[in-house]
Order: structure tokens, then sequence, then C-alpha cells
């Protein structure tokens, strides 16, 4: 035999055992299961707290009201790591509150580093308890102030020590601890557990958009795993939503342990945005094929992103994920170039990158193709905007005249890029940029209808008859709803932006189909 | 032979009889299907244990979390997101389970493999050579080592997939996947191979 055949019989026989060795446990999980009931969400939260050994938790109540009566009012002494300061703990909900912490975990500062966090420590003087104490008093009151309950239950724990190990061994005490104290508040928990050394980029930006170091640690990681997040409006989420969108969006993240599941609770959920979105397109689950649905975010709004191809179209809708309205839809006529099978590959956007962007470490998509990330570097590139700066990212995958392309779309300031990027090269094809000083504001008044928008365009062209639209999409575009168009007659390739409500042609283009 | 050389050129491959369960009965488990959460099980149930025993070392803890995970994907299953890797996500649950245990536990540092396996061999299936394998893989190899080897070998995990699912550089699973083999052949080589025809 050779190696690799030998390998492979190793593997076969090591598969082999394993499969015997298994014990069987069909019954227990079905009697489990049974016990749960079915899987409605409100069940799917109570089977996932599967009951463990737990330590018996010190009975704390009594010493954390305590405190809470406490009359407080002192001012948060500042100390310094020399002067006696062993760990600083970090607790974001979204209040959010630093604790520093004597080595023998005595509390010598709390500080809120938010308005939320300002209401939770209200009058509590948690200076001089101990670190248990006070982590009781707060997860009480924001039990009981509401941060914390069954449609949001996650809390970041965020550990920082010189010792790196003693840091980590906190961390996963607290972890446990809070675990406890929401079990005991009856709400299951998501609690994430990180520890964090200190790192000049972190306490910029964490001073930057006003939040802890801690919960600018986890937004960081989160936009270098996927370029199409961005910090800024990631940095004005609860730490639920956080939790939320590294879950749908399939983003491990690294070094932060986590229990529980983030509670959708507030949200109407995948399965209730697939609903609307199939009932605008008319699409059944018969119909429809390449079902993508993923959770985004949106200058602060939570969003279900709902994809799918029903026929020789593609569909993709952004459904509010609190209230389901849809906030972007649109059609694009299919390339006939590509098989079936492989349309929609280019226009996920959750390729994960590891590292930080623009790491060099990335690998071409399938077929050649260059990834999202790559079609995004190479935009900003042009542009001269950072990754940082950007904002408002769209990476979609195109055929313009038979050629692959990445359309990528961002903001960075007040301007607004537009870009065609050469799939295969990741030369920039075309690209606009313009002054985005249109006035935020909101819809008021009758939408005319895409029918009506697609005559107004016709008519403005000049042409009837046999017109294929390759391209109808109705979002809101800086609080105006606008429908944009593209359609192919006469030879001539057109684009255009309509005003939803008025009608007003805000936008157009034309150029010669070749 | 040199069929075989031609072919083992050919970029990775999954393991034969690797689990490859259809996300459909996901979908069935969601509406609360026990019939298709006990064909899940079926298919998937020993690459469920040799994740789990590859992380926690003991057949018990293996044993319990492999339960719960079942329990857990029942009640998830609305959750689980169609996207052509249904193992991956269930392996992502052994996965978290297992190391919570751990932390639990307070033995996220275990001092030494060979003390933390069982000398008591009854708790394995007995009566077969491939024991002597699993024996080997628990004994010899590190933590992180075994974790690859057994996602390759019984979960049929590509290395990308499993890079991703024990968050590692690619580079560092292929390393540790190389090294695990070359200790198990070493090991095994003195070895009878199993019972039936010989290779050849």
């Amino acid at each position: 035999m050779n190696r690799k055949e030998e390998n492979r019989e190793i593997e076969r026989r090591l598969a082999e055992e394993v499969r015997a060795a298994a014990p069987d446990v069909m019954e227990e999980v079905l009697a489990g299961s049974r016990a749960a009931g079915p899987a409605d969400e409100e069940v799917t939260a109570k089977i996932t707290a599967i009951p463990r050994r737990r330590r018996p938790w010190k009975a704390l109540a009594a010493a954390a009201a305590a405190v809470a009566l406490v009359a407080g009012g002192t001012a948060f002494a500042y100390h310094r790591i020399s002067n006696g300061v062993d760990s600083i703990v970090q607790l974001d909900v979204n209040p959010s509150i630093e604790m520093k912490v004597s080595r023998s975990e005595k509390v010598l500062s709390a500080q809120a580093l938010n308005d939320d966090a300002e209401a939770i420590l209200g009058d509590m003087d948690l200076e001089g308890a101990s670190l248990d104490v006070a982590m009781n008093a707060l997860i009480g009151s924001m039990l009981r102030n509401g941060y914390i309950d069954e449609l949001a239950n996650s809390i970041l724990i965020t550990v920082e020590n010189k010792d790196a190990a003693k840091g980590e061994a906190l961390q996963e005490r607290l972890t446990t601890e809070v675990e406890q104290l929401l079990q005991a508040g009856q709400v299951n928990g998501a609690v994430l557990g990180q520890t964090t050394s200190a790192d000049e980029e972190l306490s910029q930006l964490a001073r930057q958009y006003g939040i802890s170091v801690g919960k600018a640690a986890l937004v960081r990681q989160l936009v270098a795993a996927d370029s199409l997040l961005d910090f800024a409006s990631l940095a004005k989420l609860p730490i639920n939503d956080l939790n939320l969108l590294a879950f749908s969006r399939q983003i491990a993240l690294d070094g932060v342990s986590s229990t529980g599941q983030a509670s959708s609770g507030a949200y109407i959920g995948e399965s209730r945005a697939k609903e609307i979105a199939f009932q605008r397109a008319g699409a059944t689950d018969a119909t429809a094929a390449n079902l993508e649905i993923e959770l985004d975010c949106d200058d602060g709004v939570m969003l279900y992103e709902v994809e799918f191809v029903v026929g020789n179209y593609k569909y993709e809708y952004d459904v509010d994920a609190t209230t389901g309205d849809i906030r972007k839809e649109e059609r694009d006529a299919r390339p006939s170039q590509p098989s079936s099978g492989d349309s929609s590959g280019g226009t996920t956007a959750t390729t994960p990158t590891g590292g930080t962007g623009g790491s060099g470490t990335q690998t071409t998509g399938g077929s050649g193709r260059l990834t999202v990330d790559q079609a995004l570097n190479a935009a900003l590139a042009h542009a001269g905007v950072s990754a940082q700066s950007a904002y408002d990212k769209s990476v979609e995958f195109d055929y313009d005249h038979g050629v692959a392309v990445y359309e990528v779309e961002f903001r960075s300031g007040t301007v607004e890029y537009e870009y065609e990027i050469d799939a295969a090269t990741g030369e920039v094809r075309a690209w606009k940029s313009e002054e985005d000083d249109r006035p935020a504001s909101t819809v008021t008044g009758q939408e005319i209808g895409m029918d009506k928008a697609k005559e107004l365009a016709l008519e403005r062209a000049g042409v009837s008859g046999d017109v294929r639209f390759q391209k109808e999409k109705r979002e809101y575009d800086d609080g105006r709803l606008i429908y944009e168009l593209e359609f192919r007659a006469n030879g001539m390739e057109y684009e255009c932006e309509i005003d939803a409500v008025s009608g007003a042609i805000l936008d157009w283009e034309s150029e010669w189909d070749d | 032979m040199f069929f075989f050389c031609l072919t083992s050129t050919i970029a990775e491959t999954a393991a034969p009889g690797a689990p490859s369960p259809d996300e459909g009965l996901l979908a069935e488990i969601a509406q609360g299907s026990e019939e298709a959460l006990r064909a899940l099980y079926v298919e998937t149930s020993a690459a469920v244990y040799g994740f789990a025993l590859s992380i926690l070392k003991n057949p018990h803890d293996a044993e319990d979390v492999m339960q719960e995970t079942y329990i857990r994907l029942y009640g998830a299953a609305s959750a689980y997101r169609p996207q052509g890797k249904p193992m991956a996500w269930i392996l992502a649950i052994v996965r978290n389970l297992a190391r919570m245990r751990l932390r639990e536990a307070g033995k996220t540092v275990l001092p030494d493999s060979q003390e933390q396996w069982p000398e008591d061999t009854a708790l394995f299936h007995s009566g077969s050579d491939d024991r002597l394998v699993l024996e080997a893989a628990m004994r010899l190899l590190s933590d992180e080592e075994r974790q690859v080897v057994m996602l390759h070998a019984v979960s049929g995990l590509r290395h990308r997939e499993i890079a991703t699912l024990l968050e590692q550089p690619l580079s560092t699973v292929l390393s540790r996947y190389h090294r695990a083999l070359a200790k198990l052949r070493r090991e095994l080589s003195g070895l009878p191979a199993r019972s039936g025809p010989a290779a050849k």
C-alpha cells in the first residue's frame, strides 16, 4: 500500500469503529424532544436551554439587594492599572458598563458607557462590592428594566487582564455565572464571552463610536469576516442583533465563546419573511429555487434579505425584520450565459474571508471568478476609499453584454459610488460617483406603481413594442422611494431611476447595446 | 497501482460512506416529524459521536453531548437556513455543546490525554481490530489532531470545511491531518491488518 492508500485504510477503520462504538440514544432523544413538544419558536428557546448540572449559585440575591440600596452619588474614582486594578470587566447588552476590579475581585469602579447604562446603574454604588455581587446586581437590574428578556437575550462579557490565562479563567467563570443568573430570571440567555488585550486600534474605535472596547472588538470581527457589513451601522446595534447577524451570516467568531441562541423573538423570522416575499412575487415553494435568506442591517434597521429564482427571473427582497414591510424589491432577468445551476453563485455576499480585510489570502471563487471581497476591494482601491469608511456596501454578480461582472455600490461620507468590476480580471469597467445631497425624507403620497414607471420610461426612450426589461427594482434611497429599470430596445440599452411618487425621472442613461 | 496513483492526485474527495443528510429532513424535523429525526439520526449519529468523542475524550460525556445535540437540533431545525451543508451545521452544534461542557467541567486544559482515556476497553465495540485504530487515535494524537482526523474520517468533511468548523486556517488543518496520520501509520504498521483478505 502506498501512503495515501494506507491513510484511507486507517480512516476507514476508524470510521467503522466509531460507527460501531456509538451508543444508541435515539429513544432518549425522542423522549426529550416529545417532552419539549413541537418545534415552534417559543418552545425552541426552551429546548435550547439544556438542563445541566450546575454549581449551586451562592445566595447572592440578598447581598445584591443590599448593594442596590446603598445610596450612591459618589464620583467614580479612576484607577489606573498600577493602582490596584487587576482586571477590567465590561458588560454589554445594550447598556454598556465597565468595571475595574482588584486582584481580590473587589469592584474599584463601575462606569456607565452609554445612556442605557446610566439607567441601569442608577444610584447603585458598586464600589467595594465583590465582583460576583456586582454582576448579580447588574444583571438583575437589566432583567427588571427589560433590557434582557425573551425577545433580546444576548449578553457580551469582555475581560481584560495582563495575564491572559487569568483573564480567560475569569471570563469563563463570569459567563457561567451570568447564564445561571438568567436561568434564575426565567430567561434563556445567549452569552458571548471574550478576552481582549490592550490594542490601540480598538481603543480608538471604541472612543470614536462611543462603545465599549469589548463591543468594538466584536464588531471589528464581524466586519472583518463579512466585508459587506460596516462598523458604523453595527456599532449602533444591541448585542442581541449582533449575535443574530453572526448566526444568520454564519460568521465564526474567533476567540469568542458563545452559549445559548440569540433570540429572534422580536423579529418576524425567516419563514415569515420568505412568505412575504413569495406572496409579493407570486412564488411558491414549488416554483422558487435557490432560496437564500439572510439577516442584514441597513442603517440600524434589521432586515431579512430574501433571494430566489423563479423561471427566468431572479428576485431579491429586503423585508423589514420588525414590521415585515418590503423595503426593497428587485427582479432581474437571468443571464442566458451560465448554466442555471451556477447563476446565483456570485450574488451571495457571505464569503467569509478570515482575518482583517485585504489580507491577501483570499482565493478566487469557483470557475476563476473573483470573490465578492476582491471585487469590493478593487472598487474601493480605485475610489481611494478605505474599507473602514465605506458603508451601505452591496456587491452583486451580473452579466453585462455577456461579460461576467460585479456591480459594486458603496458610500463614503456623502458620496455614492457605483462600480462595474470585471469578475474575471478585477478590471474596473465602468464607474461613477456622485455627491449624495438628496435630503432624507419620508415617502408621502401615492405610489405610481411599477407598470406606470415602465410606461414613463418607454415614453422617454421613445420606444414601444418588443422591449425586454432586464431589471425592475423598487427601493428606498435616502428616504425616497424609487424605481430602477433596465431595458433593451432597438439596439440600445437603457437604465433609469424614477421617483415612485412623482414619476419624475431622476437618472437616465442609454448606450448602444453591443 | 498506476490507476490508483492517478486517481489519488485528484483533489480531495469525500470519504466513501460519508454522511450527507438531505436538507429536506431538517425541514421535516422543523415540522415536528419524528421519522425525519430518526432518519437523520441514523445517517449522522456516528459522525456526531465521533466528533464529540474527539473533543471530550470520554465516552460518557460524548454520549451526553450526542443526546443533547439531537434534542437541540429537533428544537432548532426551523432555524436552519438551507445552504447545502446540513452536516456542518449539525457539527457546529456538537462543537458548541462539547466546548460548553468542557468549560463547565473546568477542564478546558486537559492535563494529559493518556490519563483521560480509560483503559477499560469494554467501553468500546470489541471483537474488531478496528478498535486499535480508535484507541491509537485517542492515545497518540493531540486534541487538535484527533478532531481533524475524526472529522475527516468519520464525518466526511473536507479539509476546508474542517477549517471553518474548527475556526482554524486551512494550512493548520492540513498539517495537523498529515502529522496525525503519520503517527497512526507508524503505530499501526506493526499490527496485523484487519481480518479479511489482505489488501494488496
